[in-house]
Formats: structure tokens, C-alpha cells, sequence
């Protein structure tokens, strides 16, 4: 077994774990929900400072939402993606298939690893300011035409962005807001490593850790609640503003999410979620990157789109060390996926993530 | 940049992990203004609050416990059932879930109407119109079509509206300081704003 697929084989026991532990709580949800739990908490406090306290959202990782003037909000999410074995279209080919196609090297899998650090502040009631930071680690294996395998693998801060979140519409269980980003070139697009050519080399576009241009970023949001069920959607364009040092620019990226949550229980919810994206392939070209070498150093193999489903769970944590955060797992899969290939496929992400309000 | 590029994301982590353990300001686990509950907690929490700010006749005293009712699928879950530690004035409360209204107009002093009964609620309102229960309900419109107490969620926070008319016709005084913090609304069918 190599090493990326036994890490791989490891998160999903983890994974599969916790969701096995979640099912037994949705068998029992008063297992996962103590009577006055947070009730002992909440016993105490005058009417007002009911009035005042913030009941938690219910959306899927990586979804916001507005909060009141002068909270805060910190997160913490880990993602794990797996990438393996490569798609022309939507139809699958082997590493034979890349290297009959005239490549010199085929990709066969890759993993990627991202910590993000969310902060959100309410500056107005209608008016909330994020800062991401995302560290990525990424790790690619290779095989090439003598049947030497290889793996590279890059890691460090990604894009910095900057994000305001302004409330169009705030009644009656629904909720509007449009977002206005910034993704600042934080990352690197410098990233080196050791191929079969020799050390020092230039890693291919997807190995690079940024985009290496100011990206803005626009999109609405529309979130409703009921008493158990909480649906929405996301749509959101990443524009890519001129060409960076490295003389490209990644395609722009549009997505979409829509999402449905059940509330189990106060302290358990469950999340069901659908992801489109598109994004294009790149414009120009990183002169020291050889786009017939590998499919990965070719600026025009880089676009695709794709559908995924995800599934997730939403822990609220009434006591303890986590007491008043909320800790979501999401599973992902794509079900549809048309790449501009050959170009790795999508195997499935995993996601952790964790957040308090303050 | 090589040097923010390449530092270890582990140190940031332990040193995040640090500063949110031990500021005063950033411990989650100590202050209730710092934590997020879930909205039923919240909601149940309100009505044990609100209920101090209500004074019912003294026909529909019997007994000292004060019972709270819902009405149709509950909400709540174990926080409904946690209110029966409670007291308000020295009365403690007991609690009920229920399928039909007519046990509530004999037993319930609070009775809360669950969304699952939206499609009826006109025709139970005007059955409990004078009987000197305390309506709450979650349920948009509720309060103008003659419920006391509407509860509302915005910007993560809840609110409420008070029907005073309804309240009036009730048999109920509701303290001028619990009216401060409420939304005055009025009946739709008498065109009240």
C-alpha cells in the first residue's frame, strides 16, 4: 500500500467512525441532547440577556452568514481532498492512455491537505468582514514512460482573502446577503521540487500554492429556517484580474451551492448538500513549464466543471472544553465531472471544521 | 513571503490554541456571551422568563404549579422537559405535551402552538380567545391572527411580538416591562398595525 493511500485509507476510518457514532445519536437523539444541557446555562439569565444571546446556524462548512454588530466568530476547518487516476471528459484513462497521448509523464493521484482560519466580525448589524487564511499541503504521484514513479508535493500559506457580508433582507426566517472579496496572492507560484529531470524544478500549475493576482470575488447567499429544516444557496464568481509574475492567469471560477439540514435535536444536525462548479483553463503560460511533459504543466487542461454531493453532520457542543462551538463533518463525492483532461479526477474530500462565536 | 511560505502551520496552531485557552476574553467555555445555544434551549429558557411578567386571574389559579402545554409536534425536545425544575413566583412548573386543544383549555396556563398545527391555528385561536392561557407560538402571522406571543428569529437573536388586545380578552396582565422589550402588534381582523 503507498503511503498516500494508506493516509487516505486511515481518514476515511476516522471519518466513517464518527459518522457511525452520529447514526447512533440520530437513533437516539435524546442520547446527544441531555435534558438542560444548555438549559442549566441558559437558567439563569434575565429576559434580556435571552434576548441577546445568538441561536447557532445550521449551514454546511464553508457557507456564512451576517452576525450582529460586535460578534465575533473564529473558525478552524481541515480539509482532505483526494484526487485519483485522470478524466478526458467525463470518461476515465489510465496513465497508459496520458502517456500514449504523447506525455512524457502521467499524474496518477493526489492529495491535498487545507488548514483554514476564519475570523468574522459584525461591524454593523447588516454589515459582517471575514478574513481566510488557507495553509495547503499537496502531494502529487507520478508515473512516467519507464515505469518510474515519482511524487512531489509543495506546502505553505495559499491566498489570503477579505470578505464583507452585507444583509439585503433579514425577516421572517429568511435571509439574503451579498459577499464582496478580495483574494489577496499570499500564495506561492514559485513552488520547486525534485522531478526525474532533476532537483529544482518548477512544479506544475496545480502543485502551486496560490494564484499570483489580486482575484475579486462576488456572490448572494439565501438562507431559510424552519423549525427542523433549514435550506439555502450560494452562488459565488471568482474573477482572476491580470496576469501574474509567472506570466499566467488561472480561469475564473463560478460555483453554486444549494443545501438541505434536518435538526435532529438541539445538539445534532445533519447536512445534505449539492456543489457545482466551473472553472476555465488558464490564460498564458509559465515559460519554464513544458506543457507537453505532463498533462499538469498544460494551461489548456486546467478547466473543467463538476458536480459534487455531500454529506455532513453538525455537533453543537453544550459543555466542556468546546462548550458554545459547533463542529461539522462533511463528506463529498462527485457525482457528475467533465474535465478539459487529461487531468486528475476527483475521488472524494473530507471536512472538519470548528467554530466559536465570541 | 519565503518565510511566511514556509513557517509551520503546527506552531500557528499551538499558538492559536494558547491564546484561546487562556485570554479572559476568548474563553469559550466560561462566559454565556460567549457560547452560541440552540434556538429551542433559548426559546424554552424565554417562555420561563416571559411567564414571570404575566399575571393570569385568579379563576384559573388552581392549584400552584403552573402547566405548560405544547401543542402538536414539540419543538423543544429534553429543553421542554427541563422546565419542570423551574419556578415562576414561587409556582412551580409542570409540563404537558398534547395532541387535542380541548385538554389544553382545561389544564394549560402557557400553551405553546407548534408550527405543525399552522393549517388549524385560526380555528384554535378563536376556541382559546377568552380562556386565560398564555398562547406562544413560533409561527409567522401568529400574532395578528390573535395569539399573544409570537417568537421570532433575526440576526441570530430572538424576538417576540405580544398581541395586547389578545391578551386583554384573555383575562391576562402583562407588565409594562415585559410590553419594553416586545413588538406591539395588533389582530389583522380588527386592522390593527
Amino acid at each position: 500500500m503507498t503511503g498516500i493511500a494508506a493516509k487516505r485509507k486511515r481518514l476515511v476510518t476516522v471519518f466513517v467512525s464518527l459518522f457511525l457514532t452520529a447514526g447512533s445519536l440520530l437513533a437516539n437523539p435524546t442520547a446527544a441532547a441531555q435534558p438542560g444541557a444548555s438549559g442549566n446555562a441558559l437558567a439563569g439569565l434575565s429576559i434580556e440577556e435571552l434576548l441577546d444571546i445568538a441561536v447557532y446556524s445550521r449551514e454546511p462548512l464553508g457557507l456564512h452568514h451576517t452576525h450582529p454588530q460586535g460578534e465575533w466568530m473564529f473558525g478552524y476547518s481541515y480539509m482532505f481532498m483526494s484526487m485519483d487516476g485522470n478524466r478526458d471528459g467525463s470518461s476515465r484513462r489510465s496513465p497508459a492512455d496520458v502517456l500514449n497521448a504523447g506525455f512524457a509523464v502521467s499524474p496518477t493521484a493526489m492529495i491535498m491537505k487545507m488548514h483554514m482560519l476564519e475570523l468574522m466580525y459584525g461591524l454593523r448589524e447588516d454589515l459582517t468582514v471575514m478574513v481566510m487564511l488557507p495553509y495547503l499541503s499537496i502531494s502529487m504521484d507520478h508515473i512516467n514512460g519507464a515505469d518510474t514513479r515519482f511524487k512531489t508535493a509543495a506546502s505553505g500559506v495559499s491566498d489570503l482573502s477579505v470578505t464583507a457580508l452585507y444583509n439585503i433582507y433579514d425577516k421572517r426566517r429568511r435571509r439574503v446577503h451579498l459577499t464582496a472579496g478580495l483574494m489577496l496572492p499570499t500564495g506561492s507560484i514559485k513552488e520547486r521540487g525534485t522531478t526525474p529531470l532533476g532537483p529544482d524544478q518548477k512544479l506544475p500549475y496545480p502543485m502551486q500554492l496560490g494564484s499570483g493576482t489580486f482575484d475579486p470575488v462576488v456572490g448572494i447567499t439565501y438562507v431559510a429556517t424552519e423549525t427542523i429544516w433549514s435550506w439555502g444557496f450560494h452562488l459565488s464568481h471568482t474573477y482572476r484580474l491580470g496576469e501574474n509574475s509567472e506570466d499566467y492567469t488561472l480561469g475564473n471560477r463560478k460555483r453554486f451551492d444549494a443545501w438541505l439540514v434536518r435538526e435532529w435535536s438541539g445538539q445534532l444536525s445533519s447536512t445534505l448538500r449539492l456543489s457545482g462548479e466551473n472553472w476555465g483553463n488558464i490564460d498564458g503560460a509559465d515559460p519554464e513549464l513544458n506543457p507537453s511533459m505532463v498533462p499538469t504543466a498544460d494551461p489548456a487542461r486546467r478547466g473543467g466543471k463538476r458536480l459534487d454531493l455531500g454529506i455532513g453532520i453538525n455537533f453543537y457542543m453544550p459543555e466542556g472544553v468546546l462548550s458554545g462551538s459547533r463542529v461539522v463533518l462533511e463528506l463529498t463525492y462527485p457525482i457528475v465531472e467533465s474535465l478539459d483532461g487529461p487531468q486528475l479526477a476527483k475521488e472524494y474530500d473530507l471536512n472538519v471544521g470548528l467554530q466559536w462565536v465570541f | 513571503m519565503g518565510i511566511l511560505i514556509r513557517f509551520s502551520f503546527r506552531r500557528l496552531f499551538i499558538a492559536i490554541a494558547l491564546i484561546v485557552s487562556t485570554s479572559p476574553s476568548l474563553n469559550v467555555g466560561s462566559a454565556w456571551a460567549a457560547e452560541t445555544f440552540p434556538e429551542y434551549d433559548v426559546k424554552a429558557a424565554l417562555i420561563v422568563q416571559v411567564a414571570k411578567f404575566i399575571q393570569w386571574p385568579q379563576t384559573s389559579d388552581s392549584g400552584r404549579s403552573l402547566h405548560v402545554c405544547v401543542l402538536g409536534d414539540d419543538p423543544f425536545g429534553p429543553a421542554f422537559d427541563a422546565l419542570r425544575d423551574k419556578q415562576v413566583g414561587g409556582r412551580p412548573l409542570t409540563t404537558e405535551r398534547l395532541q387535542n386543544l380541548q385538554s389544553a383549555r382545561d389544564r394549560c396556563h402557557i400553551l405553546f402552538i407548534s408550527r405543525s398545527e399552522k393549517s388549524r391555528l385560526t380555528s384554535i385561536l378563536a376556541k382559546l380567545k377568552t380562556s386565560p392561557i398564555l398562547t406562544i407560538a413560533d409561527t409567522q402571522g401568529f400574532a395578528h391572527l390573535g395569539g399573544i406571543l409570537n417568537l421570532e428569529i433575526e440576526n441570530d437573536r430572538v424576538i417576540f411580538e405580544i398581541n395586547v388586545r389578545s391578551s386583554e380578552i384573555a383575562g391576562l396582565r402583562i407588565d409594562a416591562r415585559l410590553l419594553e422589550l416586545a413588538i406591539i402588534v395588533g389582530d389583522e381582523q380588527a386592522g390593527d398595525k
